[in-house]
């Protein structure tokens, strides 16, 4: 280790055994550290198993899921903790903030005591001071009557409304690493952008290290430090968010940042946008080979015999493609 | 809320006066809307009536072979035209003339035959259609309600085997449930379902949205080729300007319930009048600005 | 306020629909009271069609009809013809003892299939979930009267309770306290009967709606935030899951109702059950009708119970209240 990480994640499979069928890996083998404050963006498409990685690093994945290899955080290794422990951790160091902010929200109790819940769980406030604090959080995340929005119910606020909720949950007990899986996903283009802006200035004021999942470059583009890009399972390149929105490496990266230049720049009308061809493959079955390799348009010979190694064309960056040595 | 909007500004400030595009669409108006106005009751038999405008005297049309797209934010009420548009939902006043005839107001006895010409997709392509069903059942759908899946049954599978190559997908899966497609196929499912009927007129509800960028990417091409290959209108519904701008001839901006700027595609984008547009396009821009700044020089 | 008076309004109305239909199934029904008495030469038809009159069953059904609202208004459900007595009072005095069995298991059932609900989805797939499972879906596939009877048979086989009745034959003598344990020993037989087939129901309702809420995505958030098992479960599970058990609530009062009737005539418990089968049998008319109105005010109480319930435990529709303001 040669700089102190605040998470290091090493090796890490997660296994879905299915009653009937193949198990299906979604995450295959996957190494990753995040440093204190850093912004850490992973992009991929869905069934990439990016929002498994997101359960794996908060040990919350469904029954039947089976995990591998190592998630050291501040020293402690997450995979032997017990549950208990996991627990007081949970919200507390490392906090989720979820997809859909429609369904992530109990319709029974109100935006202050869903954020209340929270200081509640973790720390010994006295209840005039956990309100006092639910206040200031939701100040903190935008919202400029908190009084009003503390004693509304999630179904009464609009969506962008219930994010910052979610959003102010996360943050109730300052936790050193939010886990934002497709925080935007789900919302209008314009509330997309406010989310993110929020998401930054919580960084700026707080320090907190923000993993944040997304299928979008746009998205991470200008907001995370370090972008790692998946695919089927594996990250196939990791570099600075400069690096790879300025140089991609990996064929796919390079294929995603053609699509996502095409559809932000308003450029005008096209005929055609600039397409990946085919389907990512379907975890169930993954070949011996590069798993991009059928969709790829500079494949070589060697890309579906075996499994590309890791090359580190320049000291920071790591990319999974034979283009970059045999 | 939003009709403030429309009202705080000057008619003649937007684009085309009026809300309606008059440009150099060429030939026959495929869809002409005209003072479209949709208002959703609240309550009931016991609860009192509260009367919720969703669209006010929205104007439109769309050339044969044109794209005219509606953006707003959610709750602009874009998916309102859109559904009335299709004849899901029934318009309190105003026009909707396909052709020259007025659709608005016939029954659904009379619309039947109308139906064929005018298909709606929707973004969630898993809720708009049954997931027991498999692909061949799912597409033939449409085609058994027009009365119209004739043939025996290889003429019938040939037709549908047809219907799934158009849209980018192997015959081979005709009998696999829809729950076995991904996200993406189950798009172009739905898209092959639509055109079954043989439509001029497709309305795309947010069918774009909730993708991958890189299905979203071969969604829209598949939608650009198959408009090419069959002459198709497309009424297209979307939040997101930036994507929209490049796909369409004609943009009309929603906000409140009205359309408050329409105008072609370049000059929306060019020239926003509207505070609605300008604020969808600030939005857009900073996104593209940022990507801009990250790829073009790195450091 | 509304929502309580719209609820209130809809009460009255089925209750007027109930008994119109009443009025007009027993109409249609063959027979009346006086055909035995035709068959007697010893009665002239002249003193039937007397009779008649003078219960009134002479009148067309909209007379009689219009004329049995009116009295109904006034708490007065016409005469038994066979009992020669107003209905009402009669009905009253059975009904204390139908309400008595009813709320007695209802109150039991629902102390135990929450919790066994709850416990059961909080430990899916474990040995109580199992058990749980098993054991209702073996009561549901026998029918009540089937168990009923059994378990009457054992217990009278065994001599485990007095059966028949709810208080025994010198019960005068007995003191206050001995004369409630005495009822309440020829309570328990029927209301274990009810109880167990209707908790069987319940149990699997609430196991159902608590697993459905364990599973639902703003569950799995509040568990990436840290809450204990017994928090989610009791502070954001439980409000969930209330809802549909609430509506249930009032259905569940429409099975035991319909259970206690013929639990009651097996055990022998005087309550509404066996009067209400001795009137259709004897074609008692305004006997039925009381009968039936009786169970459908129980019924439409209950479920008026469960609406207000639902209004303080569900924000969603303690807002649709404040809407319609």
């Amino acid at each position: 280790m040669a700089r102190d990480h605040l998470i290091r994640v090493s090796d890490l499979s997660v296994t879905y055994c299915a009653d009937e069928g193949m198990p299906i890996r979604a995450v295959d083998g996957i190494s990753l550290e995040i440093s204190p404050q850093e912004i850490v963006g992973i992009l991929g498409e869905s069934g990439c198993g990016k929002s498994t990685l997101a359960g794996a690093l908060l040990r919350l994945l469904p029954p039947g899921a089976k995990s591998e290899g190592g998630i050291l955080f501040r020293g402690l290794e997450l995979m032997n903790l017990p549950e208990a422990e996991l627990r007081a951790l949970r919200g507390r160091e490392i906090a989720l903030i979820p997809q859909d902010p429609a369904l992530s929200l109990n319709p029974v109790i109100t935006a202050g005591v869903l954020i209340g819940e929270v200081l509640r769980a973790h720390l010994p406030l006295s209840a005039a001071e956990r309100r006092q604090r639910v206040k200031e959080l939701l100040c903190e995340v935008g919202f400029d009557r908190p009084e009003e929005i503390y004693s509304a119910y999630p179904h009464q606020l609009s969506g962008g409304q219930r994010q910052r909720i979610a959003i102010a949950q996360a943050m109730a007990c300052r936790p050193g690493l939010l886990v934002a899986d497709e925080p935007t996903g789900k919302l209008d283009a314009t509330l997309q952008s406010e989310i993110i802006e929020l998401l930054s200035k919580i960084r700026q004021q707080h320090g907190t290290a923000i993993l944040i999942i997304s299928h979008d470059p746009a998205i991470l583009a200008g907001f995370s430090d370090r972008i790692a890009v998946m695919y089927a399972g594996r990250i196939v390149e990791v570099g600075s968010s400069a690096e790879i929105f300025g140089r991609p490496l990996h064929p796919y990266t390079q294929a995603l940042m053609r699509i996502a230049s095409s559809m932000i720049t308003s450029a005008g009308v096209i005929s055609r946008f600039p397409a990946i061809a085919g389907e990512s493959p379907d975890p169930g079955c993954i070949a011996e080979g590069c798993r991009f390799e059928p969709r790829c348009s500079e494949r070589m010979d060697v890309c579906s015999q075996r499994y590309p190694q890791t090359f580190l064309p320049e000291p920071s960056r790591l990319v999974n493609c034979f283009k970059y040595g045999e | 809320m939003g009709s403030n909007l429309a009202t705080n500004l000057p008619a003649n400030l937007s684009n085309s006066p009026g809300g309606a595009f008059r440009g150099d669409l060429s030939g026959v108006n495929l869809l002409r809307v005209i003072g479209l106005s949709k208002q959703y009751v609240r309550g009931g038999l016991w609860k009192k009536r509260v009367q919720v405008a969703a669209v006010t005297s929205a104007h439109f049309e769309i050339a044969r072979g044109q794209t005219l797209a509606l953006v707003g934010v959610s709750g602009s009420g874009k998916s309102t035209v859109a559904r009335c548009v299709a004849r899901i939902e029934s318009p309190d006043a105003g026009q909707i003339l396909v052709q020259g005839t007025d659709i608005a107001r016939l029954s659904s006895r009379e619309l039947l035959p109308f139906r064929s010409g005018i298909q709606m997709v929707f973004q969630d392509a898993v809720m708009s259609m049954n997931p027991c069903f498999s692909a061949l059942e799912a597409i033939e759908e449409p085609l058994r309600i027009q009365r119209k899946a004739i043939g025996n049954r290889q003429e019938r599978r040939d037709r549908v085997g047809r219907l799934m190559i158009e849209v980018g997908l192997s015959p081979d899966w005709m009998d696999r449930p829809i729950s076995n497609f991904s996200g993406g196929q189950r798009q172009r499912l739905a898209l092959a379902r639509a055109l079954a009927l043989r439509p001029r007129l497709l309305v795309l509800d947010e069918a774009l949205t909730g993708l991958d960028v890189s299905t979203q990417a071969q969604i829209a091409n598949l939608l650009l080729d198959l408009q090419a290959a069959h002459q198709l209108t497309y009424l297209l519904i979307s939040h997101d300007l930036a994507l929209v701008a490049r796909m369409a001839n004609v943009i009309g901006v929603m906000a409140g319930g009205r359309i408050v700027e329409t105008g072609p595609a370049e000059q929306i984008v060019s020239n926003p009048m509207h505070a609605a547009t300008k604020q969808l396009l600030a939005s857009a821009k900073t996104t593209a600005a940022k990507f801009a700044a990250i790829t073009g020089a790195p450091s | 306020m509304n929502y309580i008076l719209r609820r209130l309004l809809r009460a009255m109305l089925l209750l007027v629909g109930v008994s119109a239909l009443c009025f007009l199934f027993t109409e249609m029904a063959p027979g009346s009271f006086f055909d035995e008495m035709r068959l007697n030469p010893q009665i002239s038809p002249e003193t039937i069609a007397a009779l008649r009159s003078s219960y009134g069953l002479d009148q067309p059904l909209a007379v009689r009809y219009a004329r049995w609202v009116n009295a109904a208004l006034r708490a007065d459900l016409g005469y038994s013809i066979a009992y020669n007595a107003p209905v009402a009072p009669l009905l009253w005095s059975r009904a204390k003892n139908t309400l008595l069995l009813t709320t007695c298991a209802l109150a039991i059932t629902w102390l135990i299939s929450v919790p066994l609900g709850v416990w059961a989805a909080s430990r899916r797939g474990g040995l109580v979930d199992r058990a749980v499972t098993l054991a209702s879906s073996f009561v549901i596939s026998v029918p009540e009267l089937v168990i009923a009877v059994g378990l009457l048979a054992l217990v009278v086989r065994w001599r485990i309770l007095p059966v028949g009745g709810m208080m025994s034959a010198d019960s005068d003598a007995l003191s206050m306290l001995a004369k409630l344990k005495d009822v309440a020993r020829h309570l328990a037989l029927p209301a274990f009967i009810l109880i167990l087939c209707e908790t069987s129901i319940i149990v699997r309702h609430v196991r159902a709606s608590v697993l459905e809420v364990l599973g639902a995505t703003y569950v799995q958030a509040a568990r990436g935030l840290g809450m204990s098992q017994s928090r989610l479960l009791f502070r954001h599970v439980l409000p969930v899951a209330a809802n549909p058990a609430i509506s249930l609530l009032g259905f569940s009062l429409a099975g035991l109702l319909s259970g206690s009737l013929i639990v009651e005539v097996v055990c022998g418990w005087p309550g509404l059950g066996p009067l209400i089968l001795e009137a259709t049998l004897s074609r008692d008319l305004y006997l039925v009708i009381g009968g039936i109105m009786f169970s459908a005010l129980f019924m439409i109480g209950g479920n008026f119970v469960a609406d207000m319930m639902l209004i303080v435990v569900d924000p969603r529709i303690r807002k649709e209240g404040v809407d319609a303001r």
